[in-house]
C-alpha cells in the first residue's frame, strides 16, 4: 500500500507541475493583462504614454510575452513557489497566501453548511425514491431534482432574492453584514447571528442546487443494490423491508457515496464563485473572480494551484476511502 | 494671513511658466496630514516635512499604507467584510460632519437599486432608467421611501470607425450616414438622452449651440451608395453586391466590415444603431458582422493591430475643461499619445483633405489651449469640432444622465443638494459633512 501511495504522490506531483504550465501559460496569453486593465483608460485619454505602460510591465514581469519570455517567468514563479512563496497578489496588495487565509472560511462555511444539508435532504430523499420506484413520489422528487441541478445559480440567486429580500424582505440582499447597523465590538452573538441571517440565501442556493445530483445518485445506487440477489435473499430470510433499505442496502450504497463526498473537497474550499458574486460575500470565489478578471497572474496561479492540489488530494483520499468501505478493494 | 472670514490661513501662490487654461484642473496636490505621517519617523523632519526625494522615508510611508489619512470630513477606519467604515473627522475645516460613522458597502453591479429599496445601503447610483423612475414616482412596494436625482454624465457615447482599417474617407462617410444615432435615445435611453452631434460632452461650456449633423441618416442607403462609387467601389446591381475596387487587395470581393459591441446588442445603447447599419447597408450589398467582445476596450489601444474596425464606446470624465489635445492632436512630434481611431496614421498617410482637415484641427487646439479668453475659446472649438466630427473616426450618439437613488427617510433632503444644484461635478452628498440623517 505505501508503494502504492508513494506512486500516486509521484504522480500527483507531475500533474500539479502539468497543470500549474497549463495555467500559466493560459493567464499570460490573455489580450489583456493587469496593466493593459489598469492602464487602458489612461491610456486612450493621453494620461500615460505607451512608453510609461511598457515601463509597469518590466516591473511586474509582463513585457516579455514571447515563449521564452512565458518559460522564464514561470521558472521564477515555481522557484519562488516551492520555496513557499506565492508572491504578492496584484488586485489586492497582499501575498496571496494571506488573501486566501483571509477568504476562504467564509467560503468554506457556506459550502460545508450546504453539503451537510444537500446530505441531510439528498440522502433520504434518493433512498425515499428508490425504494418507491417509478411512484408518484419518485418522479415528483426525480423532476424537481433535474430542476434544481439545471438552474442556472445566478438565475436561482436571482430569483430567491427577488422573492425573500425584495418582496418580502425576510433576508438581506447583499453582503455578509448590516452595514447600516453600528455592533458593538464585544457584540459576538448579534454579529454572528447577523452574518448567519445574510448567508441563508446563498447556502440555500448552493444547496438546492446540489440537492438533486445528491439524491440522483443515491437513488440510482440504491437501485442497483436493491436489485441484487442479497437483498432478495434479506427479503426471503423475512427480514423487515426497514431493515433490508437501510441495513442491506444503504450500507453498500455508502460505498460509491463516501467516495462521491471525497471529491467535493476542492469545491469545499474553492468558493463558488457565481453566487458569491450575485450576493457579493466576501469569500474566495468572489475575490478569485475579480482577482482573474483583471489578469492578476500570482493570485491566479496561487488560487488555481491550491484548487489543483486540493482535486489531487481529494481523487487520493477517495482512493483511500474505497478500501476503507469496502474491504474487497485492495491497493497494489 | 487672515482671510476675509476672519480664520488665519496660509495661502500658496502658484505661478504657472505660460498659459494653460487646464493648469488649475492638473494641480491635484494632496494634503497630508504632517502629524500623522510623520508618527513614528526616526529620520529627520524640518517645518515642511521630509527632504524630498527620501527614500529612507518613502520606506517607512509604506507602514501607513493601509491606513491613508488626508485633510477631508473623514478618517479611515476599517475595511471589513467587504465595507469600508469612516468617522467623522472633527477637525476637518470646513464643519465637523454632521454624521459621524460613514460606510461603504461592496454590493454587486446592478444590485444599487434593490439594495436602496430594501436598506442594504440609504444611497446609491444604478443606471439612470424611466422604469426606476416611474416606480419611485408611482410608490408603492416600498418605493415610497426613495428619492431620485438626475444629472447629465461628464462624457458621451460614440461609434468609432477605425481610420487605419477603413482608410478611404468616402467609405467612412458612407457608414457614418448608415447610423441612426436616434435609435440609441429611442430605444435604449428615452428621455434619459439626447442625440449628440459633436465629439464632446454638451455639459461643458464650448459645446456649440444646436451644433448641425454632418451625417443625416439615409434610411435608404442612397447617400452611402454613392460615397462607396465616390471611392471606387463596383456595385452590381443584379446581385445586388458591393465590392472592392481594383487594386485593393481584397478587390472582387464583397465589401465586409466588422463592427464590435463590448456587450451583447440587445444590452448596449449602440445594439440597435448597429443592427439597424446592418440592414441598411445590406440594401447596397455590404456586409455587416455584429460581434460582441467583452475585452473590446483592452483593444482599443491597439485597435488596428487588433482588427478593430467599427465599434461602439463612451467616453467619460471628458468635461472639465474643452481642451482636445490628448484626444485629437495627430502630430507624433507633438502629441506622443496614441489614438484608438487611426489619427496619427492618416496624418500622415491620408487625403490631402484629411491632412488638410487634421492640420488645421492641430493648429486650432493649440491655439485654443493658448488663451484663457473663455468667448475665444467657444469660437475655436466650434470649428475644432466640425473638423473633429467631420473626420468620421468618431460619430459621437448620445449624451445621457446619471442617476442618485437615496433612501429620503433616512437621508434629511434638505441637507443635500437636489435639482440643478446637482452637477456632473457636484453629486447630492458633495458636502457630505453638511449631510443630516433624520
Amino acid at each position: 500500500m505505501w508503494k502504492y501511495l508513494l506512486k500516486r504522490i509521484a504522480l500527483a506531483l507531475l500533474i500539479l507541475v502539468g497543470v500549474s504550465v497549463l495555467i500559466y501559460m493560459l493567464t499570460m496569453l490573455m489580450p489583456a493583462d493587469y496593466i493593459d486593465n489598469q492602464t487602458s483608460a489612461a491610456l486612450q485619454s493621453g494620461a500615460m504614454t505607451k512608453d510609461d505602460v511598457q515601463r509597469l510591465k518590466e516591473l511586474y514581469g509582463l513585457a516579455d510575452k514571447s515563449f521564452t519570455g512565458i518559460i522564464k517567468s514561470y521558472t521564477t514563479w515555481l522557484t519562488s513557489t516551492l520555496s513557499g512563496d506565492l508572491g504578492h497578489s496584484f488586485v489586492y496588495g497582499k501575498p496571496v497566501t494571506d488573501v486566501l487565509s483571509e477568504y476562504i472560511w467564509i467560503s468554506f462555511m457556506i459550502a460545508f453548511i450546504s453539503y451537510i444539508l444537500q446530505i441531510l435532504i439528498g440522502i433520504p430523499m434518493g433512498i425515499k425514491a428508490s425504494v418507491n420506484q417509478y411512484s408518484s413520489y419518485d418522479y415528483t422528487v426525480s423532476v424537481f431534482a433535474m430542476m434544481g441541478a439545471s438552474l442556472p445559480s445566478f438565475f436561482l440567486s436571482a430569483l430567491l432574492m427577488n422573492v425573500f429580500a425584495i418582496r418580502l424582505g425576510l433576508f438581506p440582499l447583499q453582503g455578509l453584514t448590516t452595514a447600516t447597523k453600528i455592533f458593538a465590538s464585544n457584540a459576538h452573538f448579534q454579529i454572528f447571528w447577523d452574518k448567519a441571517w445574510h448567508l441563508v440565501l446563498p447556502i440555500s442556493v448552493l444547496t438546492l442546487l446540489g440537492v438533486g445530483s445528491t439524491m440522483k445518485f443515491t437513488r440510482t445506487n440504491m437501485l442497483e443494490v436493491l436489485n441484487s440477489d442479497y437483498i432478495r435473499t434479506a427479503r426471503a430470510k423475512g427480514l423487515s423491508e426497514k431493515v433490508v433499505t437501510y441495513k442491506h442496502a444503504f450500507r453498500n450504497t455508502m460505498i460509491p457515496l463516501v467516495t462521491s463526498l471525497s471529491g467535493m473537497l476542492p469545491s469545499l474550499f474553492g468558493g463558488a464563485m457565481i453566487t458569491e458574486t450575485v450576493f457579493a460575500i466576501p469569500g474566495i470565489g468572489y475575490m478569485a473572480l475579480r482577482a482573474t478578471q483583471q489578469g492578476d497572474i500570482p493570485f491566479i496561479m496561487g488560487y488555481n494551484m491550491f484548487l489543483a492540489i486540493l482535486t489531487v488530494v481529494g481523487m487520493l483520499i477517495s482512493d483511500i476511502m474505497y478500501m476503507v468501505v469496502d474491504p474487497r478493494v485492495k491497493l497494489s | 494671513m487672515e482671510s476675509e472670514d476672519g480664520v488665519e490661513r496660509e495661502f500658496v501662490k502658484v505661478v504657472i511658466n505660460g498659459v494653460d487654461p487646464t493648469a488649475i484642473f492638473k494641480l491635484g496636490v494632496a494634503v497630508a496630514p504632517f502629524h500623522y505621517y510623520t508618527d513614528g519617523y526616526t529620520g529627520t523632519l524640518n517645518d515642511f516635512g521630509v527632504e524630498t526625494g527620501s527614500k529612507e522615508f518613502m520606506d517607512f510611508l509604506k507602514t501607513k499604507n493601509d491606513k491613508p489619512l488626508g485633510a477631508g470630513p473623514y478618517v479611515f477606519q476599517e475595511w471589513k467584510d467587504s465595507v469600508v467604515t469612516y468617522t467623522a473627522n472633527d477637525s476637518f475645516l470646513l464643519g465637523s460632519p454632521k454624521i459621524k460613522t460613514l460606510r461603504y458597502q461592496e454590493i454587486a453591479l446592478g444590485a444599487e437599486l434593490d439594495s436602496t429599496l430594501t436598506g442594504t445601503v440609504h444611497y446609491s447610483d444604478p443606471s439612470a432608467s424611466m422604469t426606476v423612475i416611474n416606480d419611485i414616482t408611482a410608490g408603492g412596494d416600498n418605493y415610497d421611501k426613495l428619492s431620485y436625482t438626475l444629472v447629465d454624465n461628464d462624457g458621451y457615447g460614440y461609434i468609432g470607425v477605425q481610420g487605419q482599417a477603413i482608410p478611404e474617407f468616402e467609405v467612412r462617410k458612407a457608414i457614418a450616414h448608415s447610423l441612426n444615432v436616434q435609435l440609441a435615445v429611442d430605444n435604449y435611453y428615452q428621455e434619459l438622452a439626447s442625440v449628440n452631434y459633436r465629439t464632446m460632452t454638451k455639459i461643458l461650456w464650448a459645446y456649440p449651440d444646436n451644433p448641425e449633423n454632418l451625417y443625416p441618416y439615409d434610411a435608404t442607403g442612397e447617400t452611402s451608395k454613392a460615397l462607396f462609387l465616390e471611392a471606387g467601389y463596383k456595385y452590381d446591381e443584379a446581385n445586388n453586391l458591393m465590392t472592392y475596387p481594383d487594386g485593393h487587395e481584397k478587390a472582387g470581393t464583397q465589401v465586409t466590415f466588422k463592427f464590435t459591441l463590448p456587450s451583447e446588442a440587445k444590452d448596449h445603447p449602440a445594439g440597435s444603431i448597429f443592427i439597424d447599419a446592418q440592414a441598411v447597408l445590406a440594401k447596397i450589398g455590404v456586409k455587416v458582422d455584429i460581434e460582441t467582445d467583452q475585452n473590446l476596450l483592452g483593444k482599443l489601444n491597439t485597435a488596428y493591430d487588433s482588427g478593430v474596425q467599427v465599434w461602439a464606446a463612451a467616453w467619460g470624465s471628458g468635461g472639465v475643461d474643452p481642451d482636445m489635445f490628448q484626444i485629437w492632436h495627430s502630430d507624433p512630434k507633438v502629441n506622443q499619445g496614441s489614438s484608438s481611431t487611426g489619427l496619427y496614421y492618416l496624418f500622415e498617410n491620408g487625403s490631402d483633405e484629411e491632412k488638410a482637415m487634421l492640420s488645421e484641427l492641430n493648429d486650432l487646439i493649440m491655439a485654443g489651449r493658448s488663451t484663457l479668453d473663455t468667448e475665444e475659446r467657444k469660437a475655436i472649438y466650434k470649428r475644432a469640432l466640425e473638423l473633429s466630427t467631420g473626420l468620421s473616426v468618431e460619430i459621437p450618439t448620445y449624451q445621457r444622465k446619471n442617476m442618485y437613488v437615496f433612501n429620503k427617510e433616512v437621508i434629511n433632503t434638505d441637507s443635500i443638494f437636489t435639482g440643478e444644484d446637482v452637477t456632473p461635478f457636484q453629486t447630492p452628498i458633495e458636502y457630505i459633512w453638511n449631510v443630516e440623517l433624520n
